[in-house]
């Protein structure tokens, strides 16, 4: 059926404006790319890059706020029609599927699995005899370990991994020619993200589909595409084949992303300085419900950690292995159930008072969410000086010490005066810095703080990090389950898994000679082999 | 569009008047009448639930020995046989009633003097645990109640007394079947009672009606209407949509203030009726824990305080015509003892109000008031500009109100909200002996607020005692001028119930809150 | 599972048992019951038989380990006067409440969902701001001023009385009420139906339904709608625990027969014992509403049901 010569899917020259008032008059201009039968497209961008704008005018789905005004978009031969029009349901899972980021949540949460999938069948058309068998055969397809229980379960009932199995299995169940893949793994651990891209390339050739994958990380676009599509705010500003682009990339933009994508172990080694922090087997126990309704929860075991003034050390897990609640546990935010924290030698377990207060202000902390983490009603040099006038220190010192942060985290003085929605997530994230060391703490302790940002933010913000640290001589906690941004910012770091240590050690040996068989699976569960060398 | 609305009213119209209950179909049919009341009380044994919400309906069910004649005088002071026929007093203390021969319970059990007996007996009102409690006042000093024949009846009292036939109209006059209370029991005998009365209960549901229908056998003739129901509808203005919508024939309890727009309603008439209670507040003359130095202990700062205010403008202004300000004790109700010439004591002047003020030592120490809330109708209203003319003498009064007559009787007060009925004795008896003398709440309540001076004693002993009108009238004179030497307390006006009516409806219930459908009334 | 549900009948049993108590409380220390059910002139004597008859002369401890063990029992207790066991006034009323309160709910329920989805789908527009519009006032409007219009206009405008027929519970004379009654409860329906569909439309399931080919009523009737009604689940809750105290003054201005009505009536006598009862019926109705709403999430919802 599928011509090989012809394109499965062509943009010429597409245009879609944004609402009048956005930053820029167009979502994306002058597009144009095509796939080829069997062929994985990545399109590669930042956010705001309008990447994901133009899978949702491949579906048929944007909104009336973004009109496609130029340009066409021919599928299978054939130009598509008008957005959200019903006749888009004809091709809709029959020529094409899709799938998002977030798997659970685009299922719906109150139906089971298999209703979905079905249902899927049921408005093609498909007989009620054969929904379930095919069904079925699908859920194999995606290695669902028991499709018989899967078809059973409620969304909630999966993790991230199962979930964009089923949604893969959805969005194939009809043989589409085409699957479009907006960012499908980025919300998951990186084991889980090997295995999906591994399930996508299998099921491409299975099925005979072409993939348009849309993703920031150049780790995963080297992984799994032939082709490649670099987006900059809202336009191609680089395509060709995949080995040419990996090789030699020609535009700035391309190189930097390249770069970020590469693990590099290889900071420069720092004197021994003495221990500023320590913690001796330490373990938290959370207890849930009332009464009759007990349950306990072992979220950090038997965790031990050294910190040296002046160095890094990096705490390196998937999403539940305890290490946010490590994390809460030396910021005596939680009372640990068993184990010491020692503080310059001075036993903090159990301290109360003026002493903690005083630990705690030499304690500062820096979280994942920038959008979150400042009150909207403060202005930005209010938000900085809270932190001193709380502990002592006169309105007009605080303010001048603020001003003084901004500066270092390189923002200018004029934003002193603003709010925060008035800036973007990276330069949030400085003023959460600024916040956090204008109480010249000794210990910094950053949880997933570089996480949520584009990795070309990340990179000048772990940038930020280093130098102010050469700078003003702190310790840093970084918390992360990148090994990338571990690799690039720690001395040592410790791996953790169900709430354990699995291993720890300076960064270099870990990185390149790792020990426990949970950190050579995460290193090798890493996208990107294909980009650069462990160094 | 205008032929749209009116196509639209046409239908509404039509609609409602398929809903609209069809009273009086014809002249010539008896009517079944609907009287929307405030509320009913819970049983309707006629002792048990003394109140007005029970006696609107226990004068149609049940006879009483003897009734007052208001149809052709609204205060009744003319006494009419009922199921007594006649009565004589044998001896100065025993009184012996004939009764009406043949007269019908609503079972078709015949009315004896066992009956007659056995409603007026110890067990039932003045045993230590009667079964009706709330009748013990009405049967104070009675010791004896005996069927002497078939058809006669003896009363014995403790001491002479020359009215008390007059207590026979109250509720204590109510004869009930003995046969069917005691096989019933008392509970069950407030839920469906039956009596000699013009009509029976068929249906009663203390929460939402009660409906009675004509007993063709009754005594005097068959009942002018077919039927009874007393439907509960507690909010007046639903009580008004009603009638003005033809649903009921006769609403009670129109607000002091609605009266005038309710009588400017189409098809409705409103009668006020002045009846025998009259609001008032006590002094309380007592130093107690709560109230020590209590200015009010001075008799000069009580009359200055009654000389200040007028109540006759008061009345005047809330009331309009419809009631009057009484000259303490000197009701109309009493017959030959009122007296229209006779004045107050001390009335309305400021001057003297002034003097009297300057024999005390009253320094404008804060009087506290309390009141019932919306117990009295126009209590509060009338208590505002009381407070105001007492303020323009230097008398400082502050008015507390409450929300029932428990939180009332709490100490501390220096005056109290009371009203005082004048029933059962057909004279003065009852409000000037037996509520302020010794035996009296008055006197001896927790919340009492007087004791009665040696003289008063005196002079109520005498007037207790007398037994022919003459004395009797100038004993009850001499104790009046005592009690306004003393002024316990201050009369504010005779107090006032309302009734709206369809116009085409022809019944006068009197000057009473009591509400009567039987041929008498209805004509 | 069998932990979760023990835990909300303790904590059911708590609150009824709370308030079981500070209506005891409350009703002692606002008054001398006794005295405020005698007539008010009534003497000494008569009022201590009333205490007597309460066991109100009873040292207060004792009255309180009385009335809880009577309720352990089952007694309720009686009303003094008529000597009717207060259960039995309170099951006399009842259904007139369930008919009035059921009927406004349903009344309620289906013109405020309807006007909500109907909001919804047409957001921004005239019919949305229209329902929003009338919603603001049908949620505005007092019950008893509404009530009182709905009865005066009956009667000078059409000469119909719309109050209540007595002891009869006719359908004609229940809809005035009913629709007054339901007329608040309407206008929250429909906002929150309104905004809880909206926030569910869009919600990435029902784009991602949409990029799999589903269509819009289809979109709507399976997906949206279902999800959309979760949150109402405990609006209904709160209106059903609220049926027999949120008609009381509706009932009082239809003259409708209902436990509102027995309700004040028993306030204004001093009828403890059916006071009493009647507050623990409300406290109990909102109490097991809960735990309705409880269960039924755990039904409807099977993200309550794994945890």
């Amino acid at each position: 059926m599928k011509n090989t010569n012809t394109a499965i899917l062509e943009l010429s020259n597409i245009g879609i404006r944004l609402p009048s008032g956005a930053d820029r008059e167009w979502a994306v201009r002058g597009v144009s790319f095509s796939i080829l039968p069997q062929q994985t497209l990545c399109l590669v961008g930042e956010s705001g890059s309008g990447k994901s704008v133009i899978a949702q005018a491949i579906m048929g789905l944007l909104p009336a706020a973004l009109p496609l005004k130029e340009g066409k978009i021919d599928l299978l031969g054939k130009i598509t029609p008008e957005q959200r029009s019903p006749e888009f349901n004809l091709l809709r899972s029959v020529k094409m599927g899709m799938i998002f980021q977030d798997a659970v949540a685009s299922l719906n949460p109150i139906k089971r699995v298999g209703y979905q999938l079905e249902e899927i069948l049921l408005v093609h058309g498909v007989s009620r005899k054969e929904r379930k068998p095919r069904v079925l055969k699908m859920l194999r397809d995606v290695l669902l370990p028991n499709p018989e229980s899967s078809y059973n379960s409620y969304p909630h009932e999966m993790s991230g991994g199962q979930a964009q199995r089923i949604v893969i299995a959805g969005a194939l169940l009809l043989n589409p020619a085409l699957l479009i893949a907006d960012e499908p793994t980025t919300a998951l651990d990186v084991t889980t993200q090997a295995e999906i891209l591994e399930l996508i390339t299998k099921l491409k050739s299975k099925f005979d589909t072409s993939v348009l994958f849309i993703t920031h990380d150049f780790g995963v676009v080297s992984d799994i595409a032939d082709q490649i599509a670099v987006m900059k705010d809202g336009e191609i500003v680089e395509q060709g084949s995949a080995q040419d682009i990996l090789q030699k990339p020609q535009h700035e933009y391309t190189q930097k992303l390249l770069k970020a994508a590469i693990l590099d172990a290889s900071k420069e080694k720092l004197e021994d300085t003495e221990e500023i922090l320590k913690a001796d087997a330490i373990s938290l126990t959370y207890k849930k419900g009332f009464l009759f309704n007990q349950r306990e929860f072992k979220a950090v075991q038997q965790v031990s950690l050294s910190l040296k003034a002046g160095s890094t050390l990096a705490v390196v897990g998937e999403s539940g292995s305890g290490k946010s609640s490590l994390a809460k546990c030396l910021l005596r935010l939680e009372n640990i159930n068993e184990g010491r924290i020692f503080y310059r030698g001075k036993d903090m377990t159990n301290q109360k008072g003026v002493l903690l207060k005083e630990f705690r202000s030499k304690v500062q902390v820096v979280l994942q969410d920038p959008f979150g983490a400042l009150d909207p009603r403060f202005k930005i040099i209010d938000a900085i000086a809270e932190g001193p006038i709380i502990h002592g220190s006169s309105r007009e010192k605080a303010n001048l010490g603020a001003l003084e942060m901004l500066s270092l985290v390189g923002l200018t003085p004029q934003s002193a005066e603003r709010y925060p929605q008035e800036f973007s997530g990276g330069q949030r994230q400085r003023i959460c810095i600024a916040r956090a060391l204008i109480m010249r703490p000794e210990i910094l302790i950053a949880d997933e703080a570089v996480s949520a940002l584009d990795v070309s933010i990340q990179v000048k913000i772990l940038d930020l990090f280093e130098g102010l640290q050469k700078r003003l001589g702190f310790a840093m906690i970084f918390i992360t389950h990148d090994l990338r941004v571990a690799a690039a910012i720690s001395d040592s770091v410790i791996v953790m898994k169900g709430g354990k240590v699995v291993e720890s050690g300076p960064t270099p040996s870990v990185f390149k000679n790792p020990q426990a068989p949970y950190t050579k699976m995460l290193l090798a569960s890493a996208p990107g082999s294909g980009v650069g060398e462990v160094k | 569009m205008k032929l749209k609305v009116r196509i639209l009213l046409t239908t509404v119209l039509a609609f409602g008047a398929m809903f609209m209950s069809p009273v009086y179909l014809s002249a010539k049919e008896r009517p079944d009448l609907v009287i929307a009341v405030d509320n009913l009380w819970e049983t309707m044994d006629p002792v048990i639930g003394i109140s007005t919400t029970g006696a609107r309906v226990h004068s149609n069910v049940f006879d009483t020995l003897i009734r007052r004649n208001r149809w052709e005088d609204p205060d009744g002071n003319k006494l009419v046989p009922w199921l007594a026929t006649s009565w004589e007093r044998t001896t100065p203390t025993i009184w012996t009633f004939h009764l009406r021969e043949g007269v019908k319970f609503h079972d078709g059990h015949i009315m004896d003097a066992e009956d007659v007996a056995f409603s007026i007996s110890e067990e039932r009102l003045w045993a230590k645990k009667p079964l009706a409690p709330r009748g013990k006042r009405y049967a104070a000093g009675i010791v004896r109640s005996e069927a002497t024949g078939p058809l006669t009846v003896e009363i014995e009292t403790a001491t002479p007394d020359p009215s008390f036939a007059y207590r026979l109209v109250t509720p204590l006059g109510f004869v009930l079947p003995k046969h069917y209370y005691n096989e019933v029991g008392t509970n069950a005998f407030g839920q469906k009672p039956i009596g000699t009365g013009p009509y029976k209960i068929v249906s009663f549901d203390p929460s939402a009606e009660l409906v009675a229908t004509a007993f063709d056998d009754y005594w005097n003739g068959p009942a002018p209407a077919a039927s009874l129901t007393y439907r509960i509808v507690p909010e007046f203005s639903t009580r008004y949509a009603g009638l003005a919508a033809g649903e009921f024939d006769v609403i009670v309890s129109i607000p002091a203030d609605q009266v005038k727009s309710v009588r400017g309603t189409a098809g409705i008439k409103v009668m006020e009726k002045s009846i025998e209670n009259y609001p008032m507040f006590a002094f309380n003359t007592l130093d107690t824990e709560e109230t020590p130095n209590n200015p009010l202990k001075d008799v000069n700062l009580r009359k200055a305080m009654v000389t200040a205010i007028d109540r006759d403008g008061i009345a005047k202004a809330l009331w309009g015509d419809a009631t009057f300000v009484p000259a303490p004790f000197n009701f109309p109700e009493y017959g030959d003892y009122y007296d229209p010439d006779r004045k107050a004591v001390y009335t309305y002047d400021p001057k003297r109000s002034a003097e009297f003020l300057s024999k005390t030592n009253y320094n404008g120490e804060e009087l506290i008031w309390h009141i019932t809330r919306g117990f009295y109708p126009n209590y509060e209203v009338a208590a505002e500009f009381m407070v105001e003319q007492w303020r323009e003498v230097g008398i400082n009064v502050r008015m507390k109100i409450v929300d029932n007559f428990s939180l009332a009787y709490k100490r501390p007060f220096h005056m109290l909200n009371m009203s005082m009925s004048s029933e059962f004795s057909g004279d003065p008896y009852r409000p000037l002996w037996l509520d302020w003398g010794p035996f009296s709440s008055r006197t001896n309540a927790k919340h009492k607020t007087w004791v009665p001076s040696d003289k008063f004693l005196e002079l109520g002993n005498k007037f207790a005692g007398a037994q022919d009108f003459s004395s009797r009238k100038s004993a009850y004179l001499g104790l009046v001028a005592e009690w306004e030497d003393i002024t316990p307390g201050m009369y504010l006006w005779r107090n006032v119930v309302s009734y709206g009516v369809r116009d085409d409806f022809n019944w006068d219930p009197g000057n009473s809150a009591v509400t009567i459908f039987d041929s008498m009334y209805i004509k | 599972m069998t932990g979760f549900i023990l835990s909300k009948l303790f904590r059911a049993f708590i609150t009824l048992l709370l308030t079981v108590s500070l209506v005891f409380i409350f009703i002692r220390f606002s008054g001398d019951p006794a005295a405020a059910m005698a007539p008010p002139d009534a003497p000494q004597e008569v009022i201590d038989q009333y205490a007597e008859k309460l066991g109100l002369d009873k040292p207060l401890w004792v009255q309180y380990t009385n009335y809880l063990g009577q309720i352990f029992r089952g007694d309720f207790g009686y009303s003094v006067d008529s000597g009717r066991s207060s259960v039995s006034l309170f099951l006399d009323r009842l259904p007139a409440t369930l008919y009035l309160g059921g009927l406004s709910l349903l009344i309620a329920l289906t013109v405020g969902i309807t006007l909500g989805t109907v909001a919804a789908l047409n957001r921004g527009n005239v019919l949305d701001r229209s329902v929003m519009a009338f919603s603001v006032f049908a949620f505005a409007m007092p019950n008893f001023l509404f009530g009182l219009a709905v009865i005066l206009i009956g009667a000078l405008g059409f000469q119909t009385y719309l109050g209540g027929q007595g002891a009869t519970l006719s359908w004609i004379g229940v809809l005035p009420p009913a629709l007054t009654l339901g007329l608040a409860s309407t206008g929250s329906y429909a906002r929150f139906s309104r905004s809880s569909l909206l926030e569910t439309i869009n919600k990435p399931f029902v784009l991602a339904a949409e990029a799999r080919g589903i269509s819009r009523t289809r979109r709507l009737v399976f997906h949206a709608m279902p999800n959309a009604a979760i949150p109402l689940v405990t609006l209904i809750g709160l209106s059903l625990g609220g049926l027999i105290a949120g008609s009381v003054v509706t009932e009082q201005v239809f003259a409708w027969p209902g436990v509102g009505q027995l309700l004040v009536r028993s306030v204004a006598t001093r009828d403890i014992a059916t006071v009493q009862f009647i507050v623990l019926a409300i406290a109990a109705t909102m109490v097991f509403a809960n735990l309705l709403v409880d269960f039924l999430y755990l039904i409807i919802d099977p993200r309550i049901r794994a945890q």
